[in-house]
C-alpha cells in the first residue's frame, strides 16, 4: 500500500467526530507519554545518584544513540501533515499504554509490548506506520527478551572466532563456547552478553530509525534497497567488531579485563557510534539520494 | 487552551507517576544467596565454589556420603539453554550433571522439558498476576557419589 493513500483524512473516516485529534498533535503527546516511560528508569538513576562516581557511572550507561532517535522522531512528528485522525484510533492508543503501563509490572516489556501493539495498530493508518515502525525498532533495540538470541550468536562467534584462529596461525581448543589458548590460562567464554548480536542489535536497528525519520515525509517506502545494503554493511563491520574484540581479549587477562570491563570496552561502544552515524550521514547524503 | 488529548494524555502522566514510574524497587534478592540461606537451614555446609565460572553466581555444599563438595552454579535460563554454554561449563566442572528447574529435577539438560516448564510456569504467573523467571541450578556430583534430590 503506498504510503501516500488517504485513508483516514476525510471527516467520514473520522466520523464527523466531535473529538478530531491532529495528527502531530497526537504523535507529540503520546510519543511524550511515551519518552517519559521510555527515560524514567535511566532519569531516575542521574537524579538519584548519591555521589559523583555513581553519577558518572549512570551516565556512561546512557547510549547517545537513543537520545538522538528521540530528538530525531520528534522533529519528524513535525513535518507530519495536519489531518485528523480517528478518535478511536487516538484514544484507543493512549488507552493501550495505560492499560500496558498499568497491567505490567516490568517498565521495559511494557514498553516493548505497547509499541508492537501500536506498531500493528497503526499498520494501516499510512501517516502513523512509520512512526509505529520507529517506535518498535526503539523498543526492540533495548534488547529486552532477546538472551536466546544473543545465545544462538555467541555460539556462532564462538565458531568464527576459533576459525579466525585458525587462519592466522594461532590454533585454539574450543569446546563449547569455551575458547583455550595458550596466552589464556582460563579460557575466554563467549556468554550472551558478548554475542555480536549486542553490538548489531543498536547500530543495525539505530541506522535504521535515523535512516526512517530523516526521510521526507511520508512519500517513500520505509527502506529502499540501498538502505538495506547499509544496514547490512554496518552489522558486517559490527560482528568483525566483536570479532576482534573477542580475539584481543584472549591474550590474557588484563587484556580481558581491557576488552570486557575497561576502556577498550567503551572504545568499542564509541566505534559502534561513529559506524552508525558515518553509515547515515553518507547515506543520506543529498549527492547520493536517488531522484 | 491545552487540547482535549493533550489533557487525557496529561491525566495518563498523573496516572504514571502515582503509580510510581519513579518509584526505584529494591533489587531482587541473589537466588544463590537465597538458595545458600536455605541449604545451610537444612544442616548442609555451604563453601565458597572451587572456581567462580564467569558471570555466574554458584557455591558449593557439602552432601552426607560425598567425598567432596557438590558444585551448585546458576544460570540464566536464555542463556543456559542456548547451545554453546553448557559444554564449556561441564569442561570446567567434571563430574554427574543434575539440573534443577523452577521446583523440578532432570538428570540432563533436558531443553524441551524445560521450555515446557517455563511456559507453563509463565500462564500460571500470568493469571496470578506475578511473573517470574527462576535461575537454572545445575549441580555438578563428585565421582563416587550418586546424585539424589537435595534443593
Amino acid at each position: 500500500m503506498p504510503d501516500k493513500a488517504p485513508l483516514h483524512n476525510s471527516p467520514t473516516a473520522t466520523g464527523d467526530s466531535k473529538w478530531p485529534v491532529p495528527l502531530p498533535q497526537f504523535c507529540l503527546y503520546l510519543l511524550g507519554l511515551l519518552a517519559v516511560q521510555y527515560w524514567a528508569g535511566t532519569a531516575l538513576l542521574v537524579v538519584r545518584s548519591p555521589d559523583l562516581d555513581t553519577l558518572e557511572r549512570a551516565l556512561t550507561q546512557i547510549s547517545v544513540l537513543p537520545v538522538v532517535e528521540w530528538f530525531m522522531l520528534f522533529g519528524f512528528i513535525r513535518r507530519l501533515p495536519d489531518r485528523p485522525l480517528p478518535p478511536a484510533l487516538a484514544y484507543g492508543s493512549l488507552a493501550l499504554v495505560v492499560a500496558a503501563f498499568t497491567l505490567i509490572n516490568h517498565q521495559r516489556f511494557a514498553f516493548l509490548f505497547e509499541s508492537f501493539v501500536l506498531f500493528l495498530l497503526w499498520l494501516r493508518t499510512p501517516d502513523l506506520k512509520r512512526v509505529g515502525l520507529v517506535l518498535l525498532f526503539i523498543a526492540l533495540q533495548r534488547g529486552q527478551g532477546m538472551t536466546p538470541l544473543h545465545a544462538l550468536v555467541s555460539w556462532v562467534d564462538a565458531r568464527v572466532l576459533d576459525g579466525l584462529m585458525s587462519l592466522i596461525g594461532q590454533p585454539v581448543t574450543r569446546i563449547g563456547n569455551l575458547i583455550l589458548s595458550p596466552d589464556s590460562a582460563d579460557g575466554l567464554v563467549v556468554l550472551a552478553g558478548c554475542a555480536s548480536s549486542n553490538l548489531m542489535l543498536p547500530i543495525g536497528l539505530g541506522l535504521a530509525i535515523l535512516l526512517l525519520v530523516s526521510r521526507d515525509r511520508l512519500t517513500r517506502g520505509a527502506l529502499s534497497r540501498t538502505d538495506w545494503g547499509w544496514i547490512a554493511l554496518t552489522l558486517a563491520i559490527a560482528v568483525a567488531m566483536n570479532i576482534v574484540r573477542l580475539y584481543l581479549m584472549l591474550g590474557g587477562h588484563d587484556a580481558y579485563e581491557y576488552w570486557h570491563h575497561g576502556t577498550g570496552a567503551s572504545v568499542v561502544s564509541v566505534a559502534g557510534l561513529v559506524v552508525t552515524m558515518g553509515a547515515w550521514m553518507i547515506a543520506t547524503d543529498p549527492k547520493r539520494a536517488p531522484a | 487552551m491545552i487540547p482535549r488529548f493533550g489533557l487525557f494524555t496529561a491525566a495518563a502522566l498523573a496516572l504514571f507517576i502515582l503509580l510510581g514510574i519513579f518509584h526505584r524497587e529494591a533489587p531482587p534478592p541473589d537466588p544463590a544467596a537465597v538458595l545458600a540461606a536455605r541449604l545451610r537451614a537444612e544442616g548442609h555446609t555451604i563453601s565458597k565454589p572451587r572456581r567462580v565460572l564467569w558471570d555466574s553466581s554458584g557455591f558449593a555444599v557439602s552432601v552426607e556420603d560425598c567425598p567432596a563438595p557438590v558444585e551448585a552454579v546458576l544460570f540464566d535460563f536464555d542463556e543456559i539453554a542456548g547451545p554453546g554454554i553448557l559444554p564449556a561449563v561441564q569442561a570446567v566442572e567434571g563430574g554427574n550433571l543434575q539440573v534443577q528447574y523452577a521446583g523440578r529435577t532432570f538428570d540432563r539438560l533436558d531443553r524441551a522439558a524445560l521450555y515446557r516448564l517455563r511456559l507453563r510456569n509463565g500462564a500460571v504467573g500470568l493469571l496470578h498476576g506475578r511473573l517470574v523467571d527462576p535461575p537454572v541450578i545445575l549441580l555438578f556430583w563428585p565421582g563416587g557419589c550418586a546424585p539424589k534430590d537435595i534443593l
